[in-house]
C-alpha cells in the first residue's frame, strides 16, 4: 500500500466515514484500495511484479498491433 | 465497535466448490472494487480453530454480510441438503438482533430462484431474498446496488463498469498466476484477493 493511500485510510478510520470511490481515480480523492488483512502465500512484491509484468505486456502488445494497423 | 474496520468489512458466506467459483470470485471482485474488504472462512487456514468460532468471529467483524443459501441442497451421496449457510445466516442474524453493537448490520441473502427458500427455511418468509441466477454478472451488480444503498455511498461506480472492469482483471488474471507459476485454481482466498488489491491499485 502506498503511504498517500495509507494515510487517507487512516483519516476514515478516524473519521469513521466510509471508502469512498470518486472519479477520478488518481490523486487525493482517489479511492482508498482495502488489502486482506490475512496474510498470503505470495508476497505483495511478487504480485505486485506480476501484474506490472501483464500490464507491460499487454501494453506492447496493444502498441505494436496499432502500429501494424498505421502500416 | 471494537473492531477497527467493522464499517468495511463484509462477509461473504457461500459455498467454496469449483462450480460456484466464478460467482465467488466475482461478488470478491465487485466488494473490493467498491472500497470494501471481503471476508470468508477461507482466509484463516488455523486448523486449531473451531469452525464455528472461526465464523462467528468474522461475522462479529464485519457490518457488512453476504449469504448465498442458492446451494442448499439434497447432495447425491446423503441425499440431505447442505446446511451450513443457513446456518452461518442465522448466526448473523442473532449477532444483529442480540447485540446492541451490531444492530446496525447490513445483511444481502442471495438464493437461486424466488421464493425457493421457503421450502426449506419458511422463517425467513418476509425478509427481501434476491436472485442471482447463477449469473455473476447479475451478482456484481446486486452487490454493488446493496453496498451502495447499505453504506450510504454515492461515489461507487455503476454494476455495469464494475463487472466490465472484472472481465479486464479476468483476462489478466492467467497471466499474471503464470508470472508467479501458480494455476489461477490454486489461489488461496488471501491471495485471490491480494491480487485483486494490488490490480486495482495498478488500474486506478
Amino acid at each position: 500500500m502506498t503511504a498517500q493511500s495509507k494515510t487517507s485510510q487512516a483519516k476514515e478510520q478516524k473519521s469513521g466515514v466510509v471508502a469512498r470511490r470518486t472519479p477520478p481515480r488518481r490523486g487525493p480523492n482517489a479511492p482508498v484500495i482495502l488489502f486482506p488483512t490475512e496474510r498470503s502465500t505470495i508476497g505483495l512484491k511478487k504480485i505486485r511484479a506480476a501484474v506490472k509484468a501483464v500490464i507491460a505486456e499487454r501494453k506492447a502488445a496493444e502498441s505494436q498491433s496499432s502500429a501494424r494497423k498505421k502500416q | 465497535m471494537s473492531h477497527p474496520e467493522y464499517e468495511r468489512n463484509v462477509f461473504i458466506n457461500c459455498p467454496f466448490d469449483s462450480e460456484y467459483a466464478p460467482l465467488f470470485e466475482a461478488i470478491v471482485f465487485a466488494v473490493q472494487d467498491a472500497g470494501f474488504r471481503p471476508k470468508c472462512a477461507r482466509e484463516r487456514l488455523d486448523s486449531s480453530q473451531i469452525r464455528l468460532q472461526k465464523i462467528a468471529g468474522l461475522i462479529s467483524a464485519c457490518r457488512y454480510s453476504i449469504h448465498d443459501l442458492s446451494r442448499t441442497a439434497l447432495d447425491d451421496v446423503n441425499l440431505l441438503p447442505r446446511f451450513n449457510m443457513p446456518l452461518e445466516l442465522g448466526v448473523d442474524l442473532g449477532c444483529k438482533w442480540f447485540s446492541a453493537d451490531h444492530s446496525g448490520k447490513s445483511l444481502l441473502i442471495f438464493d437461486s430462484e424466488q421464493y425457493r427458500f421457503q421450502k426449506f427455511v419458511s422463517d425467513l418468509s418476509g425478509q427481501d431474498i434476491h436472485q442471482h441466477g447463477n449469473d455473476a454478472r447479475v451478482a456484481v451488480t446486486r452487490v454493488r446496488d446493496w453496498i451502495r444503498t447499505e453504506s450510504g455511498s454515492n461515489t461507487i461506480p455503476g454494476g455495469a463498469a464494475i463487472y466490465r472492469r472484472y472481465e479486464d482483471f479476468r483476462a489478466e488474471l492467467k497471466g499474471i498466476c503464470a508470472t508467479l507459476h501458480l494455476d489461477v485454481a490454486e489461489l488461496t482466498f488471501a491471495d485471490f484477493s491480494n491480487v485483486v488489491s494490488v490490480w486495482l491499485e495498478s488500474h486506478a
